[in-house]
């Protein structure tokens, strides 16, 4: 954004355009169409008053007014919302909208505009705020939002182009548009700082384009579902880029599937899409099953990996094809269900709704969004828990050994004396119900238990005991592991679950599902005979946990569309489906314009056929180095200007008007040729090296000569 | 009483008396090529430094206007060496042509009583011969200085502008030619307008540039008090003829090459001026005409045999300024050199074949 050029109407109406394109990529998201236009007015009239009078207005003066335009563009603002108009109030919004965008789009430009005439320090923050205007909203993009910028990517989605693609292709525009303005500067210092910042730009264009392709394997420590679970569970693995501190190996059983710490920056991660097949059980939490632990391990309770236990649950990712698994769950009891899930990130471990039985791998609609696609076949239990009562666990129907296992409890003699003393309590009635006894361990945890994502201080060895009979503070980890193994001191069997809990009431009416990696979530299951496993989850009744912020269900339908093989994620039909890489076809386009510019650059070097040319070489060189001749000078003074730089130029200059306004004559040819290698060979001289590298490098010098 | 006597009693103008005998001024042989031409305008120009300091942008378009055959108008205040540069350059051309009895130099002195005869000259009835004899006016000269020119009747004015447009006046129905080389410096004072007669567009038309003589550097006033009233070592730098002059011009005419595109890039500025909103009345196609010698003569005395787009540059202000009606508060300077860039950026572009 130099102010060298801003005489020029052309490039005032370029520079007055990237700051209106600027100013919408940030106001878009924030304002009515109203405020939008009255934003872009302003700006409009900012850039031309400048461009007409800027060289009259003194800076300081010119910012001050501008200050006090973005001002008054706040207080009325204030006024209009401040104060009951006789109008309503929907008319009073619109109308603060556009009063005050306008005012202070209008005065921080012309403010802006009139500084940068003056000093380069400011025009370097202009640009800035026009790169951050819309690298802003190419943030609201990141983490797989795919529905955000909403505007631009619901245009996108209706063209059926993938608004990744588009963002990227505007990504690069802007790119261009910077490089053409920077590029296009007077002195040589300015145009290296102008190629360094277009070097850094096609950087961050060269990262858009390369997020086209399929998505990154995340590896994301909240979604320690991700990623630990195929991994052997014997070996401790203190300090693997989890633990966040607490290490001990309930930090690695506990810590890695904390219910989705919702810490860190940004909004949550979409995971998974979810295709529901049949009308939704009711039940107001869906549980996604991935993995189970069964082993008791000290205080502690792994992946069983010997085969013996859990054969329900589906270790590996099947190849291909269909894998059943034997299923303990009763058919009487339970209804199957199909869903089809499509996973955004990788899991070593399929998770499944309820209690998977068949799992078969689907052809991945969108490769470059999906990573797995498969459908699975569900048990559902039908009978809510509470009728389930007088049902036995005794694991009858359990091998001897998987009996043994899913009983096997830690040394520690607490357990006991504490599931007695809870047990103790029941209604007489009920004395002996297994179910009952479940259900008043169950009811110890919730009312004594307080969770809390802070707790931090689980450690030792045996960091479920000291949760239980401590201050019962944890979140959902410690919460299973203590439920499990109070079950199993009453003779339950049990075991922990890992997955996902998603919340029914979050979803959309739509029969899509929007896993999340803060939906993590570790709940205990309860076999009973004659049912099979049952979810048997704890809900604490204290919670420290601020509520979680409402999801957005676009984002929900996009992807469920997508999944659907609706390339325009479910926003219209597509014209025609249109399934190019745009961004890489824009950055073929601009190496394509690169290499067309050089070689423009070099023909134009190389011809030297007629004086005219040999002149215009020489003017070229010039332009290079932002020594070109300026709009409306004559020829003489350009001459005269870089006197300076270039003693030559100006009888070269001279020889070159006289064969052209008088005539050809004998000697002028040659004389020209002669001249034309003096000045060059001063410009040699003269400049640094620097500057001659920077001069060679830049592709567009020529298009600057006139 | 021949002419010549009733002349030189009755005008009562100064004559030039130079202080010393002329020295032989006359070149060589006439002048042959531009670079004669140059040698001219180099004497000329010496002798006016010699009497007026500081004022070097000044005498050089009095030179162009003197060599592309046009009259200017000097505009200031009272006591910036007007009359003083005028006189120089009136008495640095002498007369190689006695026969036609012509002063070197003459200056009138605009009044409000003053008649068009006493510009022109007049009819008297000659009691010797019995029969009327015309008597001439002030015009009949080399170069003629008005002074304070707005400051006379309109009628007067016409009668002048007859002489400065056709170089010749009509008395009694006769018409007497004035010498070609007939140069008008006229000056108007631009403040004291109480009972003065401005100039209409039209008639500051006939005058190719109107100057402004802004106040000259310190230096040069220091250097005015500093000589002045003391007599002068006796300097004496060449003069030049009236034969040199009206060669030049000639000289200049033909020699000097005017490209289409120069002529395109003048033609645009005009159309550009006329078409500009700002600009109520807009320059004349004989302004243009009169343009073309203007710039020959300072791409001559610039060392060049080609019009070029710096020679419109420094003279397209002197040209249109004065012969535009803008409308209030519009710079014409500005405007001016707004207009300019484009068509010059044009013609500069179209040297190194369009692009």
């Amino acid at each position: 954004m130099s102010a060298a050029g801003d005489a020029r109407p052309s490039v005032a109406a370029l520079k007055a355009l990237v700051l209106v394109v600027g100013a919408l990529f940030f106001l878009v998201p924030i304002s009515t169409p109203a405020g939008l236009a009255a934003a872009v007015g302003g700006i409009a009239l900012a850039c031309y008053v400048t461009f007409r009078f800027g060289a009259r207005i003194r800076a300081g003066r010119g910012a001050l007014v501008g200050l006090g335009v973005v001002l008054a563009g706040w207080l009325v603002e204030r006024l209009f919302t401040a104060v009951a108009w006789p109008w309503s109030p929907q008319t009073s919004l619109v109308l603060a909208d556009a009063a005050s965008l306008g005012l202070i789009a209008a005065g921080a430009v012309f403010a802006l505009r009139v500084l940068s005439r003056r000093l380069r320090g400011v025009a370097a923050v202009e640009f800035a705020l026009v790169v951050a205007a819309v690298a802003h909203a190419f943030a609201a993009h990141r983490h797989e939002r795919i529905h955000q910028p909403r505007a631009l990517a619901d245009l996108a989605w209706t063209n059926g182009v993938d608004p990744q693609s588009a963002l990227a292709v505007i990504g690069v525009a802007v790119v261009v548009l910077a490089a053409m303005l920077l590029l296009e500067v007077r002195s040589a210092t300015r145009t290296v700082a102008a190629l360094l910042i277009v070097a850094l730009l096609g950087l961050l264009a060269l990262q858009l384009g390369s997020s086209l392709g399929p998505p990154k394997k995340l590896e994301e420590d909240e979604l320690g579902l991700a990623k630990d679970d195929a991994e052997e569970k014997g070996a401790p693995k203190d300090g693997d880029g989890q633990g966040d501190g607490t290490g001990g190996k309930a930090d690695k059983d506990g810590k890695d599937n904390k219910d989705g710490k919702g810490g860190g920056s940004g909004p949550p991660q979409p995971v998974a899409v979810v295709l529901l097949q049949d009308e939704l059980p009711d039940s107001p939490v869906l549980y996604f099953r991935q993995a189970v632990r069964s082993k008791q391990v000290g205080d502690a309770l792994v992946q069983d990996t010997s085969g013996l236990l859990d054969p329900d649950v589906p270790v590996a990712v099947p190849a291909g094809g269909t894998l059943s698994l034997p299923s303990p769950q009763a058919p009487a009891l339970h209804q199957a269900f199909d869903t089809t899930m499509f996973l955004l990130v990788d899991h070593a471990q399929l998770p499944g709704l309820g209690h998977p039985d068949q799992l078969t791998m689907l052809e991945n609609p969108d490769p470059r969004r999906f990573v797995a696609a498969y459908s699975v076949r569900s048990q559902l239990l039908v009978r809510p828990p509470e009728r389930l009562f007088g049902r036995e666990a005794s694991g009858g129907s359990l091998s001897e050994a998987q009996r043994a296992a899913y009983l096997a409890l830690p040394g520690d003699p607490r357990y006991r004396e504490l599931s007695d003393r809870i047990v103790r309590d029941v209604d007489p009635r009920f004395v002996g119900d297994d179910v009952m006894k479940a259900f008043a361990l169950k009811q110890y945890l919730e009312k004594q238990g307080f969770y809390s994502l802070a707790q931090r201080q689980l450690v030792g060895e045996t960091p479920t005991a000291n949760f239980l009979f401590g201050e019962l503070k944890g979140y959902c980890v410690h919460f299973a592991h203590a439920a499990t193994f109070l079950f199993r001191s009453q003779g339950i069997p049990a075991r922990v679950a890992l997955g996902y809990a998603v919340q029914t009431s979050r979803r959309g009416a739509g029969s899509s599902v929007l896993i999340y990696g803060t939906d993590a979530h570790a709940w205990p299951e309860i076999y009973l005979e004659g049912v099979g496993w049952v979810t048997f989850d704890i809900y604490p009744e204290r919670s420290d946990e601020p509520p979680r912020p409402p999801m957005e269900q676009e984002l929900e339908v996009v992807y469920g569309e997508l999944a659907r093989k609706d390339a325009t994620g479910g926003r219209g039909a597509p014209v025609t489906p249109l399934d190019l890489p745009l961004g890489r076809i824009a950055l073929g386009l601009v190496a394509a314009a690169l290499v067309a510019a050089y070689a423009v650059k070099l023909t134009r070097r190389l011809t030297r056929a007629t004086p005219a040319q040999v002149y215009r070489a020489v003017l070229d060189r010039l332009s290079d180095v932002g020594a070109g001749r300026h709009f409306g000078e004559s020829r003489e003074r350009h001459a005269q200007r870089l006197a300076p730089l270039a003693p030559s130029f100006q009888p070269l200059t001279d020889a070159h008007l006289r064969l052209s306004l008088k005539g050809p004559e004998p000697d002028t040819a040659r004389r020209l040729e002669q001249l034309a290698r003096a000045t060059v060979a001063e410009l040699h001289a003269r400049l640094s090296l620097r500057q001659r590298l920077t001069a060679a490098l830049n592709p567009i010098g020529w298009w600057f000569t006139r | 009483m021949t002419p010549n006597d009733a002349d030189a009693l009755v005008t009562q103008l100064p004559t030039p008396t130079p202080s010393a005998p002329a020295p032989d001024v006359a070149p060589p042989a006439a002048p042959a090529t531009l670079d004669d031409v140059r040698r001219v305008a180099q004497r000329l120009r010496e002798r006016m430094r010699d009497q007026v300091m500081g004022r070097d942008d000044i005498i050089e378009l009095v030179l162009v206007a003197l060599f592309a055959d046009g009259h200017v108008l000097l505009e200031d205040y009272p006591g910036s060496g007007k009359t003083t540069l005028a006189k120089a350059l009136g008495h640095s051309i002498v007369d190689d042509r006695r026969q036609d009895e012509l002063a070197d130099f003459r200056r009138i002195q605009f009044t409000p009583d003053l008649l068009p005869s006493d510009v022109t000259g007049v009819m008297i009835f000659d009691t010797v011969t019995n029969a009327f004899s015309f008597r001439r006016g002030p015009v009949f000269a080399y170069v003629v200085l008005v002074d304070e020119i707005n400051r006379t009747s309109p009628k007067v004015q016409s009668a002048l502008l007859e002489a400065m447009a056709e170089k010749q006046v009509t008395v009694d129905n006769t018409t007497h030619r004035l010498d070609e080389l007939f140069f008008v410096l006229a000056t108007q004072n631009p403040l004291d307008s109480v009972g003065t007669y401005p100039l209409p567009m039209a008639q500051l038309d006939r005058f190719l540039f109107k100057l402004s003589m802004k106040h000259i550097d310190r230096a040069s006033e220091l250097e005015v008090l500093r000589t002045w009233g003391t007599p002068r070592a006796p300097r004496e730098l060449p003069k030049v003829t009236r034969g040199d002059v009206v060669t030049s011009r000639g000289l200049v005419r033909q020699q000097v090459a005017v490209d289409e595109r120069v002529q395109e890039c003048l033609v645009d500025i005009a159309r550009l001026l006329r078409a500009d909103k700002r600009v109520r009345q807009g320059v004349s196609t004989r302004c243009l005409v009169q343009a073309i010698p203007a710039l020959q003569t300072l791409a001559v005395l610039r060392g060049r045999d080609y019009v070029s787009s710096a020679d419109l540059e420094s003279l397209a202000p002197v040209l249109f300024a004065h012969r535009l009606d803008v409308a209030p508060g519009v710079q014409v300077d500005a405007l001016i050199t707004e207009t300019l860039r484009g068509p010059i950026d044009r013609l500069s572009r179209q040297t190194i074949g369009g692009a």
